[in-house]
């Protein structure tokens, strides 16, 4: 199978399923627009500069109005699309791997649920903001940790 | 840890989405940056994890070819890697030749090389422009996949060798005369035979058949055969004056010295009573090796005092011999009857017998003095006090033995030969 196409075709089931998931919302219109669009700047991003990253950040418009329908569809569908991310980009083929990607979705639909029954922004960001600083650091940890031990010390 | 230009899309989407949720209060905007974020927060935790399995099997071998070289010569680098490289990422292994010895020819980079076991060979040359026991800076590992990359610096012992050992270069000056130390052919027959010939007389049972002088022996037709010309000053005394290690000097200044003395001390090695050297920094013995033959002594004396410390220093130190020659000149001109020169008298008097030789003017008159020492070859830097030099020159001149020295071209002002020479260096030159 040619490089890409599976995460185009992924884009195009996530945009099209979203597109079906608005049917006889008034965001119907824009949900089509926003899918043809993205199916569109996709096959070219195929066509000329082969990118996965972006082919997934391109379905992220689609998937923000059915957000509006049903979050854990939302959730469902970017499940779908990592998937296919890192099955295209070779990073789903080890049992750790797919370990990895378990728990990542599993802590990222608990976020779903909790903000879905979320009217603002300012909690969640309150909590947010704090922790994505903390995952930063603790990543930095763990790249210093990494170098300081793989060489027996930097001198 | 590097983030890729995927990366850097992933960064600026999850912050637009933040800041759209920021403003307009939309909940899926922020479930959209949350989740790109943790996306990434994710693929680092499992890159840092991939990378650490990486390293953790990376196996170094290194040979070097000569392990002992002079300054500016080439090195050949043979590195081979054997590293197992996990699924989905890709790495690349850096060699860090020492520092002062940059890569002449080849790469000590390998290629990018994917997922699994991999045997890498990096051959390459360095070119040692600095002297001294040089090792490798170690081994850089950057593994990286589509999202990040890490450089994992690999700097403990086993990653360091082999240790180079590179001997400073210089060369020693030959002195005017037939051999390394200006010896000459002398018109008596010695022990030692110069290379001049003397006569030729006729042939005696045991002489040497390879002294018969086979040309004139076949014009006359009987045997004759050469008698050399006897040889003379082969017996030098090689002084080494390192710098004091706790004054700032020029590495340049110490390699030159240290060159032109290991230059010397290869072709003493090979004369008829070997090496005679003595290093030392200031008045301080550091070494005395008398009649030494073996090359490796020599040279493990002259390099292993890197940086000396000079505990004793003998700044305006006066020579009981000289300080007494004073006080007779003192006493015997008419200036005396001034206080001040009658007050310097008095201090003379009183302190000459109390003046005691240091321990280094007496290590100069026995090293000096030994039977055969008929020259005297000092090698300084010529940086920082130079009583000590004085006092070599003072204890040749006594025991009546020619006394040259030699020292860098960046230090060897005119005004500081000039010195030199009335320390008693009949023979003050550049090395």
């Amino acid at each position: 199978m040619r490089a890409g196409v599976p995460m185009l075709v992924a884009l195009f089931a996530c945009a099209a399923g979203s597109a079906a998931a608005l049917v006889g919302n008034p965001a119907f219109p824009i949900a089509v627009s926003a899918a043809v669009i993205s199916l569109g700047a996709g096959l070219l991003v195929l066509w000329f500069c082969h990118s996965d990253p972006a082919l997934f950040l391109l379905a992220q418009p689609c998937l923000f109005l059915t957000w509006e329908i049903s979050p854990l569809l939302t959730f469902f569908f970017e499940a779908v699309l990592v998937s296919a991310l890192l099955f295209s980009m070779g990073l789903l083929r080890t049992k750790t791997d797919v370990a990895y990607s378990g728990v990542y979705l599993v802590v990222m639909g608990c976020m779903a649920l909790l903000l879905s029954g979320q009217s603002h922004v300012f909690f969640p960001l309150a909590i947010f903001v704090p922790a994505a600083g903390l995952a930063c650091l603790v990543v930095l940890g763990l790249a210093y940790r990494t170098m300081v031990r793989a060489g027996g010390g930097t001198q | 840890m590097e983030a890729t230009r995927s990366t850097w899309g992933f960064i600026f989407a999850a912050i637009g989405t933040l800041l759209f949720a920021w403003f307009l209060d939309s909940v899926p905007a922020l479930f959209f940056s949350a989740f790109i974020a943790g996306f990434l927060v994710f693929r680092a935790i499992a890159f840092i994890g991939r990378a650490g399995t990486a390293a953790s099997m990376i196996t170094v071998e290194r040979v070097a070819k000569p392990e002992w070289t002079r300054q500016g010569g080439v090195v050949t680098v043979s590195t081979s890697v054997r590293i197992t490289v996990p699924e989905g990422l890709s790495a690349r292994v850096c060699d860090l030749p020492p520092p002062g010895a940059p890569v002449v020819h080849g790469l000590a980079c390998s290629p990018e090389a994917g997922a699994g076991d991999h045997a890498l060979n990096l051959r390459y040359g360095v070119s040692c422009l600095s002297s001294g026991n040089i090792r490798w800076r170690g081994v850089d590992l950057m593994v990286s996949d589509r999202f990040f990359s890490l450089v994992l610096p690999f700097r403990g012992d086993n990653f360091r060798s082999p240790v180079i050992r590179v001997d400073p270069v210089g060369k020693y000056q030959k002195r005017e005369g037939l051999g390394f130390f200006g010896e000459r052919d002398l018109e008596k027959l010695t022990v030692l035979k110069g290379t001049g010939v003397r006569s030729f007389r006729d042939y005696m049972p045991g002489d040497d058949p390879r002294s018969v002088d086979w040309k004139l022996s076949a014009k006359h037709g009987k045997l004759f055969v050469r008698e050399y010309a006897g040889l003379s000053g082969t017996h030098p005394l090689l002084v080494v004056d390192l710098p004091d290690g706790a004054v700032p000097c020029p590495y340049d200044l110490r390699d030159t010295v240290v060159g032109a003395a290991l230059d010397a001390a290869r072709e003493m090695v090979n004369g008829p009573h070997g090496c005679s050297l003595m290093v030392i920094s200031g008045a301080n013995l550091l070494s005395f090796l008398p009649d030494e033959r073996s090359l490796h002594k020599v040279e493990r004396s002259l390099l292993e005092y890197h940086s000396p410390q000079r505990p004793v220093q003998c700044f305006r130190t006066l020579d009981p011999i000289a300080a007494e020659a004073l006080r007779t000149r003192l006493s015997g001109s008419s200036a005396v009857h001034g206080s001040l020169e009658r007050r310097l008298l008095q201090v003379y008097s009183r302190f000459i017998p109390e003046i005691r030789p240091l321990p280094f003017d007496i290590q100069c008159t026995k090293a000096l003095g030994r039977r055969g020492e008929t020259a005297l070859h000092v090698l300084t830097t010529g940086t920082g006090d130079m009583s000590h030099l004085a006092t070599l020159g003072l204890q040749a001149r006594r025991l009546n033995i020619e006394a040259s020295l030699g020292l860098p071209d960046a230090t060897a002002t005119p005004g500081l030969v000039r010195r030199l020479r009335g320390m008693g260096y009949s023979i003050v030159r550049v090395v």
